[in-house]
């Protein structure tokens, strides 16, 4: 059970670094991305090609997975760095599938690795070293320590001059051009360091589970990343983890839930729907998360003293 | 901080409610007289109808060897093998993985980490049989996957099993049949993109070449899924090859053939492999379908049908709907002979057992020898052709 418990955790935080990710470009500053499983995919595939088909260190290979998705972040801001956020919504879900594609249809090397084999035997770090029965605690805490770096990261880029940007950005692009601040810079800044935040999960998320194919990154991937970031609290990143949690509990508690051998494909169907409507009476009680964003408000009151 | 807590309260007591809204299921008593199976299949999601024929199957065995049952072997006798044999009764923890890798690799750590089971039955595709196999390997718990195909699947580790010959068998066996049959120089190829599409793609191109010295013209790998499959297909018959190979799924496949119809494609210019991956989906229209040659596994005969599509009918109320189920009923009575033959349920004694047991059963789906990689030596397949959208025997030249 313990062994169970370790991995859920983990899996728990490299989904919280996504959700941070999404946290910043959505709750902070308004962004819809909807591809959000790209960046993702870029980091898990760019350091698992790293460190298995170009033979890098495993620490080069994270580097690169980080890099890639914040240069996919900026390729993809670059030319709808000016859209309103519908299109902005349109673009990075046609963006995220178009990694995908080009993955699936990309041998690397041999017909059988790459494409839609995927790239297997991607090596976990310092295994050598540590591995062994314990070495489920080991990542664990490599997972947590980098949970907790994006956390401070994001905290930070929130708490600075450039976070109040963002969220200038995320109420009205007008009132941050009347203060005369680059809109579109700071957008593609935000999916910068977004980008990179959701690599380093993706390359966590490859070199912990040691084989990644497309199928992994279907946009369902980024719709689940969605519900943390809402059932959360969008605005407040410490939602963000709450809602990783939440949504992991949700998928992995009821599976214990025994429906018994005869109605196994009926109880699948429900556990769905259960799933579904837990997520549902969340966001009817608590429409701003579980925990809402902590408005700061300046100047005067209105009549109702709000 | 209040709405912190009340936050993490609400949190708790939503996980609480689903994790004990319900009672486990009573089986699960810690008694020495079941032996926990596990199964990973995707009952929800786009690949549940293959999932569900694939837990059937499953389920169709256990309910068998639960209450004793005759299981065949090859040299034409049976074997009685009930609780006593196996030493108890199998109990099946049956896992949806939501047609998404990732849950189906939650649920194998669940499998092996929590339920300590021997064995992980199940399991559709390749990606998903890879990604949890690695991990069950590693963890000495044995998998049978019923219909994963990929080359990758030999190199995992003594602890995984294939119900299903690899794609090397397959695309080699259709390409001969396609080119005895035909006699064409010049194949198009159209397949999924997946793991056992392209696997049968590359296959069966290289033995055309290398074997016949014929050509693949054209290869197009389609994404399953989409509304619309007419560029692919103008893409097939873009240099007008005699014939044409095919590997496609249910709905997909009925899309296909439909609007191949419709644009004059002749159904007669397709070899397609496992033609019972699509002919429930097409029964309705038959006329799309005349006179495609398929090559189906050993999985249509009159023993087929007698030991498991009949019982099958019986049990569940209509025909298996996907050819997958007969592979995961066969990994499972392999499972019960193991038992039988281990002595024990422990996973390192059933992995021994399971390639003895092999080598004699007698499968629904034909002989299901393991070689030394836990993989399938040989499959047997039968030629087909389709009348009246109905499969009928076939043979080359005919």
């Amino acid at each position: 059970m313990s062994a169970f418990l370790v991995y859920l955790i983990t899996m728990t935080g490299i989904y919280g670094i996504m959700s941070l990710s999404l946290s910043l470009q959505y709750g902070q500053t308004g962004l819809v991305n909807l591809g959000q499983v790209g960046f993702f995919m870029v980091g898990a595939y760019v350091s698992a090609i790293g460190s298995t088909i170009l033979g890098w260190p495993i620490a080069l290979a994270f580097v690169a997975g980080v890099l890639g998705g914040a240069l996919f972040g900026v390729l993809m801001a670059l030319p709808i760095g000016n859209l309103r956020q519908d299109y902005w919504a349109i673009v990075t879900i046609a963006a995220a599938e178009l990694v995908r594609v080009i993955f699936l249809n990309t041998n690397l090397g041999s017909p059988y690795v790459g494409a839609s084999y995927g790239i297997t035997g991607i090596p976990s770090p310092l295994q050598g070293v540590l591995g062994g029965p314990y070495y489920g605690y080991y990542y664990l805490a490599l997972v947590a320590a980098c949970l907790l770096g994006c956390y401070l990261v994001v905290q930070w880029v929130s708490r600075s001059p450039f976070g109040r940007v963002l969220k200038a950005i995320r109420e009205s692009d007008e009132v941050a051009q009347a203060l005369g601040k680059n809109v579109r810079a700071a957008r593609i800044w935000t999916m910068a360091i977004g980008g990179a935040i959701a690599g380093l999960g993706g390359a966590l998320f490859s070199h912990f589970l040691g084989f990644i194919d497309p199928t992994y990154f279907m946009p369902l991937e980024t719709f689940l990343v969605w519900a943390m970031v809402i059932l959360g609290g969008a605005g407040n990143h410490l939602g963000a983890l709450a809602g990783a949690i939440i949504i992991q509990l949700l998928y992995n508690g009821t599976r214990f839930i025994g429906f018994g051998e005869e109605y196994a494909s009926l109880g699948a169907s429900l556990r769905m729907v259960l799933i579904g409507v837990l997520i549902i009476l969340v966001i009817l009680y608590l429409p701003r998360g579980i925990l809402p964003e902590r408005r700061r408000r300046y100047g005067v009151r209105d009549a109702a003293g709000r | 901080m209040r709405r912190f807590l009340s936050g993490v309260t609400a949190a708790a007591a939503v996980a609480a409610a689903a994790a004990w809204a319900l009672p486990p299921a009573p089986a699960q008593a810690q008694s020495n007289e079941t032996i926990k199976v596990g199964v990973i299949v995707p009952l929800t999601g786009r690949n549940a109808v293959q999932g569900e024929d694939i837990l059937r199957g499953i389920q169709l065995a256990v309910r068998r060897v639960n209450e004793g049952y005759d299981i065949p072997l090859k040299d034409g006798e049976r074997v009685t093998i009930g609780p006593e044999e196996m030493g108890g009764k199998i109990e099946l923890i049956i896992e949806d993985n939501e047609s998404r890798p990732a849950s189906a690799v939650d649920a194998a750590r669940k499998l092996v980490n929590v339920d300590e089971v021997p064995v992980i039955l199940g399991i559709l595709s390749s990606g998903v049989c890879v990604a949890t196999g690695e991990f069950t390997n590693k963890n000495s718990t044995v998998q049978i996957c019923s219909s994963s195909t990929s080359p990758e699947l030999r190199d995992i580790g003594p602890f995984l099993f294939s119900a299903m010959g690899l794609d090397t068998l397959m695309g080699a066996s259709l390409a001969d049949f396609a080119y005895q049959d035909s006699g064409a120089d010049r194949f198009a190829v159209l397949s999924a993109n997946n793991p056992f599409g392209v696997g049968m793609e590359i296959q069966a191109c290289q033995r055309l070449e290398e074997e016949y010295g014929a050509e693949c013209v054209t290869t197009v790998r389609y994404e399953q899924g989409k509304s619309d499959y007419r560029a692919d297909l103008r893409r097939v018959v873009s240099e007008d090859p005699p014939h044409a190979l095919i590997t496609a799924y249910g709905t997909d496949a009925r899309l296909i053939f439909r609007q191949a119809y419709e644009l004059g494609i002749e159904p007669s210019l397709w070899y397609a492999d496992y033609p019972s991956l699509w002919t429930n989906e097409v029964q309705d229209t038959p006329e799309i379908i005349e006179g495609i040659k398929g090559l189906e596994v050993g999985a249509s005969g009159d023993f087929f049908r007698e030991e498991y599509a009949d019982p099958y009918e019986a049990e569940f109320g209509e025909r298996p709907t996907t050819s997958f189920g007969g592979f995961a009923y066969d990994s499972a009575m392999l499972v019960a002979l193991a038992l039988h033959e281990a002595g024990s349920a422990e996973a390192d004694a059933i992995r021994e057992a399971l390639h003895t047991v092999s080598q004699n059963y007698e499968g629904a789906t034909g002989d299901k020898a393991f070689d030394e990689d836990g993989m399938q030596v040989s499959e047997s397949y039968l030629e087909q052709i389709m009348k009246d959208g109905v499969p009928t025997p076939y043979s080359i030249g005919e």
